[in-house]
């Protein structure tokens, strides 16, 4: 009981958090929060976990949700691989940006002295 | 032939280069006086002997990688009115003589792109491991890119203005040489192989690619590839 009291806490300040973030991210936030449906019916009904396993063919509820932690952090590290690279492509056409115009000045500043 | 040879832009990407650069500059300004060296990140002093050596230095405030500053160069060379481009390697490790052949290529075949082989050409002190991983390296651009070539990792290539201008290279490191080729089928702009001569020399072998970097451009290749 004490562990599905604080899981609750911790998925509905995940949740919030998400919610909180929607402007931002909606594809995220909504990812997010029906984890978080997902996460708080396997904590408070975790027979059900079960269940599904078998359905699925899995032997464990246990054997399941590790499963489906191991898909989902794929997917995370995939999402954040993405904006990492897209953030590297931002930042090297900042850095080229300054370049060039700091070349532009450079031969300026040549022709003058010439 | 002297306004051909004022618009032929020359473009340089080096990291701490500092002890062959301002010769390789002077050896390339001999015959084509436009030279942009885009000094990216160095630790040393490559940008300041680069302009000692009378080319247009262009610096990154950070190393971004040999891809990112290929294509710095690139756009500093349109910029400054290039008709054509020339990727040359710091190192030392090309002939300067061989950008004439190339822009002769480009002149003689009507193509956009002249890519240089060291395998049609010249390789002198190639190890056998380093040919072994140029082959390799030949079929994984043919898977990627669709185009078989003698040589998939040359850093000696000329290209028009037009066929420059299309360039938009994303790739910061190494995986490059592969993204200007799948640019070039892209693009569908017509190309021609070219050979050339490479001079391995303890130096460059030192700042050549490891294995281990191989690794990382093909899983850069892979992960780009399937994300586009």
């Amino acid at each position: 009981m004490i562990f599905q009291i604080f899981a609750t806490i911790v998925l509905i300040g995940v949740g919030v958090y998400a919610y909180s973030q929607a402007r931002l991210s909606p594809m995220v936030a909504v990812f997010t929060i029906l984890l978080v449906i997902g996460g708080e019916y396997f904590v408070l009904l975790p027979d059900h976990a079960m269940r599904v396993a078998a359905f699925f063919g899995i032997g464990r509820g246990a054997d399941l949700l590790f499963y489906l932690w191991i898909l989902l952090s794929l997917v995370v590290v995939l999402n954040l691989h993405l904006k990492l690279r897209s953030t590297n492509e931002r930042f090297a056409a900042l850095i080229r940006e300054l370049a060039l115009a700091q070349a532009a000045r450079d031969a300026k500043q040549d022709e003058r002295s010439t | 032939m002297n306004g051909v040879v004022e618009s032929v832009f020359v473009v340089i990407p080096a990291l701490n280069e500092a002890t062959v650069i301002g010769d390789v500059i002077a050896g390339v300004r001999r015959h084509w006086p436009q030279v942009v060296l885009v000094d990216d990140g160095s630790i040393d002093a490559t940008g300041a002997q680069a302009r000692a050596a009378g080319a247009h230095v262009v610096r990154h405030a950070i190393n971004l990688g040999q891809g990112a500053a290929l294509q710095t160069g690139i756009t500093h060379a349109l910029r400054l009115g290039a008709s054509h481009v020339v990727t040359f390697d710091a190192d030392g490790q090309h002939e300067p003589a061989d950008i004439a052949v190339l822009l002769d290529a480009l002149r003689q075949s009507g193509a956009e792109v002249a890519l240089g082989s060291r395998f049609k050409g010249t390789a002198v002190g190639m190890t056998w491991h380093r040919r072994a991983l140029l082959q390799t390296a030949r079929w994984v651009n043919y898977g990627f890119t669709g185009l078989r070539l003698s040589d998939a990792h040359n850093g000696m290539r000329a290209l028009t203005r037009r066929a420059a201008a299309q360039l938009e290279l994303r790739q910061p490191g190494m995986a490059h040489a592969t993204e200007i080729i799948a640019q070039v089928a892209h693009h569908r702009l017509t190309h021609v192989e070219v050979p050339v001569t490479i001079r391995y020399t303890a130096y460059s072998m030192a700042k050549g690619q490891k294995l281990s970097n191989s690794v990382h451009i093909l899983l850069d290749l892979l992960l780009r590839g399937l994300i586009r």
